[in-house]
Parts: C-alpha cells; sequence; structure tokens
C-alpha cells in the first residue's frame, strides 16, 4: 500500500471515531461543529484515496530503481533523525531541560564528527543562555525532570 | 487637536522621554529576535518597573517593546523558520523561510522592514485622522460582523494550499477540528479532551506552529544533512545590506498590495477581539489571491512577506486607538498597555482622550518613531554583524540550536510539558504533511480561525436571530470575499480574450 494511502485511511479510521463520539455530545451547538468536520475529513479523504489508487502506476525502469535508492536512504536517516528528537524529549521529562540541551548538544554534535572543544563550547553556551532567560529574564522555573525531582530538587 | 499633535511629538524632544523610546526599542528587538520570550512576556516583566517612573517614559518603553517585538520576531521566523510570536509571525513564515532557503534572506528582510516600518507609520497617521469616527466604527462591528470576516479568512483555505485543492481543504479542517479540542465555551461540553485537564485548555497556537514549521524544518534539514540555504547562497556584509535595500525597494514596487494590507491591518486592529493572526492570515489569502502566478506563493514570493508584514505592523495603530480612546483592548499586548497606563493613575477611554489629549499623540508617535528605529536597529544588526552567517552553519549545530529553541519556546507559553509533547507530535504531522504535499499553512489557518467561527456563529445566532447575516456591514464583508475570487478569473479571462484578439490581429 502506499503511504499515502496508508496515512488517509488512518486520518478517515481516527475521523469516524471522532464522528461517533461526537454523536454522543448532549447540545446541538456542541455536536454540529465536529459532526460536519469530521464528516467533511472523511468524504475528501475518501476521495483523494480513490484519486491516489486510480494513478496509473509506473513501469519499473532503471531512473524509478535508482529513486527507490534514494527513497530507503532518506526513510532510514528519517528513522535516527526521528529517534533524536523523540529522545530529546523523553530525555527532557527525565532528567530535565538544562541537563538533556547540554548532553543532547554534545552527543548529537559529536555523533557527527564534530571536534570536542566546539561540541562542548556550544552545548555550554545553549545551556547557559536558557539558563539566564529562564532565571533571570522570564524568572520562571524550567522543568525539572523525573529524576532530579525524586532526589529532591525542584 | 492640531496642537497636542505637536505637543506629543515635542515630548520626544526631552533626552530622558528619547532614551526611554530608545532602550524600549532595543529591548524589543532582542526579546523579539530570541524566540523564547517575546513583547508580551518582556511587557508584563518592564511593567512593575515602571511604576515610579513618570508617565511619558514609562509608556514610551512599553509602547515601544510592544510595537517592535513583532519585527525582531520575523528576523528569526525568515532566517530560521521559527515563528516565536506563534500565529502572526506564521504568515510570514510561509514565503519569508523558502525566501532564505533560496539565498534570499536578505531581500526577505528588507522587505519586511521596509513593509513593517511604513506600515505603522501609515496605521498610526490613521488611527489619528480617525478618533472622531472610532466610536462608531467599533460599534458597527458585532458578532455577526466578525465572524463575517473569519468566514473571509476560512474561504482561503484553498487559496493557501499548492497542488491538490482536496489536501488544502483536509488540512484546513483539521486545523477546524483540532482547535474545537477542550470545552466548548456556550455548553461547556469537554470534546476530545477526554477529561485531561491540559487537554481541557485546547492547543496553544505556539507549540502547533512551533512543530508544523520548526520542528519539521529542523527534522528535514537534519535528514537532508544540508544547511538552510546552501553556503555560497549565503551573504554577509556589503552584499547583505544591497539585498536588505533591495527588498525595501520591493515594497515601493508592490505600493498598492502594501496599501490593500494596511487598511486590512488597520480596520481589523480597530476592532477588538479578533487580533494579528486573522489580520495577518487575511493579508496574506488577499495577497495571493490578488497577485500574478498564485501558485508560486508558498516557494519565496516577496509578496509573501510584504503583505502580512505590513498588515501586521499597520494593526498596532488600530489596536492602540481602540485600547486609548474606549479603553477596550484588542490583544494580551494592549490589554498589558492599558494596565500601564492604569498604574500612572490614568483612565484609558473618553476621558484620557479629552484630558490627556497630548499623551495620547506622544504614544502614537512612539509606536511610529519605535518603529522607525526598530528597522533602523535591524538593519544595522543584519548589515554590520551578519546574523545570516548562521543559515550556512551545518546541521550538526544547527539541529540542536533549532531544537532547543522551538521546544524551550513552546515551553515557556504557558510552562506546561504538555506543551512540548504537542510540539514533538506536530512535529512529525509537519514532517508527514511536507513530504506528502499537504499544505501546513492551511492547516494552521484552519487551526487558528477555527475556535472564533464556532464562538462568533452561536454568538450571532444568539443576539442577531437566525437572519444575523443580512446585516449591511455582514453583506459588504461577504461581497469583497466573493470578489476576490471573481476577479482572479475575470482578469484571466479578459487577458486571454485580449491575446486572443491580439494574436488574430497579427495573423491577419
Amino acid at each position: 500500500m502506499k503511504p499515502i494511502v496508508l496515512i488517509l485511511v488512518t486520518l478517515v479510521v481516527l475521523m469516524a471515531i471522532a464522528f461517533a463520539f461526537a454523536w454522543d455530545y448532549p447540545y446541538l451547538q456542541a455536536k454540529i461543529m465536529p459532526l460536519g468536520l469530521s464528516g467533511m475529513i472523511i468524504i475528501l479523504s475518501i476521495v483523494e484515496i480513490v484519486k491516489e489508487l486510480s494513478a496509473r502506476k509506473r513501469l519499473p525502469s532503471d531512473s524509478v530503481k535508482e529513486e527507490t535508492k534514494v527513497a530507503s536512504n532518506r526513510r532510514r536517516r528519517t528513522w535516527i533523525e526521528a529517534a533524536w528528537v523523540v529522545g530529546f524529549v523523553a530525555a527532557v521529562f527525565v532528567f530535565g531541560f538544562l541537563f538533556t540541551v547540554f548532553s543532547f548538544s554534545v552527543a548529537y554534535t559529536k555523533s557527527r564528527s564534530a571536534r570536542w572543544s566546539i561540541s562542548i563550547i556550544s552545548a555550554a553556551v545553549l545551556s547557559l543562555t536558557l539558563w539566564v532567560l529562564t532565571y533571570y529574564l522570564l524568572n520562571f522555573k524550567l522543568y525539572v525532570g523525573l529524576i532530579p525531582r525524586l532526589l529532591g530538587f525542584r | 487637536m492640531f496642537d497636542a499633535f505637536i505637543q506629543g511629538l515635542l515630548a520626544y524632544g526631552d533626552v530622558v522621554a528619547f532614551s526611554a523610546l530608545l532602550i524600549g526599542t532595543a529591548i524589543g528587538i532582542f526579546v523579539g529576535i530570541v524566540p523564547a520570550i517575546g513583547g508580551m512576556a518582556a511587557m508584563a516583566l518592564i511593567l512593575p518597573l515602571t511604576f515610579n517612573m513618570d508617565s511619558i517614559i514609562a509608556l514610551s518603553i512599553i509602547v515601544a517593546i510592544g510595537a517592535i517585538a513583532g519585527t525582531g520576531d520575523s528576523v528569526s521566523t525568515i532566517l530560521l523558520g521559527i515563528p516565536g510570536g506563534g500565529a502572526p509571525s506564521a504568515a510570514t513564515l510561509f514565503d519569508g523561510f523558502p525566501m532564505t532557503q533560496k539565498g534570499q534572506a536578505g531581500q526577505a528582510l528588507g522587505a519586511m522592514l521596509g513593509s513593517a516600518s511604513m506600515g505603522s507609520i501609515v496605521g498610526v497617521l490613521m488611527a489619528v485622522g480617525m478618533i472622531p469616527l472610532i466610536r462608531p466604527l467599533v460599534l458597527t462591528f458585532g458578532s455577526p460582523e466578525m465572524f463575517a470576516t473569519i468566514i473571509m479568512g476560512i474561504s482561503f483555505l484553498t487559496v493557501l494550499s499548492r497542488g491538490s485543492p482536496v489536501k488544502g481543504m483536509i488540512a484546513g479542517f483539521f486545523g477546524i477540528f483540532i482547535a474545537i479540542i477542550g470545552y466548548q465555551h456556550s455548553t461547556g461540553v469537554d470534546r476530545f479532551a477526554f477529561d485531561n485537564t491540559y487537554l481541557l485548555r485546547g492547543l496553544h497556537i505556539v507549540p502547533v506552529a512551533m512543530g508544523l514549521f520548526a520542528g519539521a524544518e529542523m527534522l528535514d534539514l537534519a535528514i537532508s544533512g544540508q544547511s538552510i540555504a546552501p553556503a555560497e547562497l549565503v551573504r554577509v556584509g556589503k552584499q547583505l545590506r544591497h539585498d536588505i535595500r533591495e527588498g525595501m525597494k520591493a515594497v515601493f514596487h508592490n505600493l498598492s498590495l502594501w496599501f490593500r494590507s494596511v487598511v486590512l491591518g488597520y480596520i481589523i486592529g480597530v476592532i477588538p477581539g479578533l487580533g494579528s493572526s486573522v489580520a495577518t492570515f487575511v493579508a496574506y489569502g488577499q495577497a495571493k489571491q490578488t497577485c500574478k502566478n498564485p501558485e508560486t506563493f508558498g516557494t519565496g514570493r516577496i509578496e509573501g512577506v510584504i503583505a502580512p508584514e505590513s498588515c501586521s505592523n499597520a494593526k498596532e495603530g488600530g489596536a492602540l486607538l481602540t485600547t486609548l480612546a474606549l479603553g477596550i483592548p484588542g490583544s494580551a499586548t494592549m490589554a498589558l498597555l492599558l494596565a500601564a497606563i492604569m498604574m500612572q493613575g490614568l483612565t484609558p477611554g473618553p476621558t484620557l482622550m479629552r484630558d490627556n489629549l497630548s499623551l495620547v499623540f506622544t504614544l502614537f508617535w512612539g509606536l511610529a518613531i519605535a518603529n522607525i528605529i526598530g528597522g533602523v536597529f535591524v538593519y544595522f544588526i543584519m548589515g554590520y554583524v551578519s546574523l545570516t552567517k548562521i543559515i550556512g552553519l551545518s546541521p550538526r549545530y544547527l539541529v540542536p540550536i533549532i531544537l532547543t529553541l522551538a521546544y524551550f519556546a513552546a515551553f515557556t507559553t504557558r510552562q506546561l510539558m504538555g506543551d512540548v509533547i504537542i510540539t514533538l507530535i506536530f512535529t512529525f504531522v509537519g514532517l508527514l504533511m511536507k513530504n506528502f504535499g499537504f499544505s501546513r499553512p492551511t492547516l494552521l489557518l484552519g487551526f487558528v480561525l477555527g475556535g472564533y467561527l464556532e464562538d462568533y456563529f452561536w454568538l450571532s445566532l444568539k443576539t442577531q436571530g437566525s437572519l444575523f447575516f443580512l446585516s449591511p456591514v455582514v453583506l459588504i464583508i461577504f461581497a469583497i470575499t466573493a470578489s476576490l475570487y471573481i476577479v482572479g478569473p475575470l482578469k484571466t479571462l479578459v487577458s486571454r480574450g485580449l491575446n486572443s484578439r491580439r494574436i488574430g490581429t497579427i495573423s491577419k
């Protein structure tokens, strides 16, 4: 199945669930917008699915094979970079902003063969900027993370 | 009135008052450029410090910060694709960031500075001229008229999308759909929040915009392994200053578009309750609808920068007028200004206009002068410090910076970790949309206007009955909306007819 079709089918399923939920809302004012919107999205998605499925398939050729190779390489890189981003957010949750920003910055730049000195200096400047911004300029506390909280940091 | 107008300007002849304006402008630029802070936070932080100051000095600082933070914000929007202030600068992002990617950062910055500075000056002049008419104008705009304006904005859903209109509409309706998550305002029904306290508040524009644009662009940058713009296209020093001036000249080449956007911004600014986001999106939509080759919008058209920027800055003049003359703040920034005025022992509204007219004009002058000074500041910061070098940085350094700033900005909005999660979700949604040809601006437009659409619809129905759309102003707004869709195709038909006649004459 084409990835775009998969995305649209997922959207149709999600909107069908939303439609079913909205049906049970007690007031007309509350249900009319979600019913209308989810209904419209379902119809339009089905139209787009039909359009995608009825599009003619190209015959495999050398250039297509090359395209497939590039696409699979890009897909692999997408998973790796997406893992970095998810890891960043997960680390913020567990260790808090300051520690994560410093360690993420060092780890990310080092994994792409930057020099140690540049990695550490750029990470330190970034963390320091964040610290000054929050504690001195914006006057609020950054999220400290689950583990520091368990250790008694507030 | 003319005496007060001149007296208002002369107040800045005082070195201390002028210095206050300079300080406010410098703070405004700084907080605008750094994506996490924003003008509103800076105004809120400065507010207590102004308590014992002279009223002109105190209010000049506040006005300058509010006036110029948007310009600073547009700098990071154009260069890095991070709309720090949320929706207002998001409309600049649609074409400003692609211009940077094409190596035209200087032109984009120049167009932004030129249209913003000129827009704010004309907005202020219009505001001054409209002082006697402000009350009837504001009273004309009830909820049905607001609803009609929102419909005008929503009608741009298909206009904003490039490529497949069906995909554009899916994105737009999805944007409206996520805008209605949370409590329904008139009934209190929990819609798709499932009793979750974070979702019950509804999603905020900043994490959604950060994920869709900054997050997705950053991820795409990391995947491609290339810098925002190729190093050979990054201009600095003399070349960059030349590009900025070229961008400024482009405003004069698009004077009618600029003027339309200014008028639009001013009117939306005067009306309390419609906000900058509506203004900039409507301005962008009308620019796309009325300019030649609308299909190239979103790929880096300078008109796509001029329209939202001039509109956004002209809006400030209108909003300031409503705040001072009627005591009704049109936005959160104006609410803070209102608080600052009250802290000085003054009462905004007709009393202020009667007893302190010269102070009112001082604030209008302050708004205009701050924008001019701010424009000059930004020109020198860009042209001589060469901040544009950042766009040529390798992703291995740029990704941690953008990622940190985007997620940090999302967190600072309400200081909720939920906003960080939403940014993460929309980072992936944004990347999928980009890769599969769904329009992200359309989703954001739907999100911005969706909440207003429902609120004003039910309010209009309750207050004016089912025939609320028959009021003259509503009909005029609907006619303008319809004309935007008729004029374009009509122009094409006429030019085709003329061309075929010309070809016929030549062949004869």
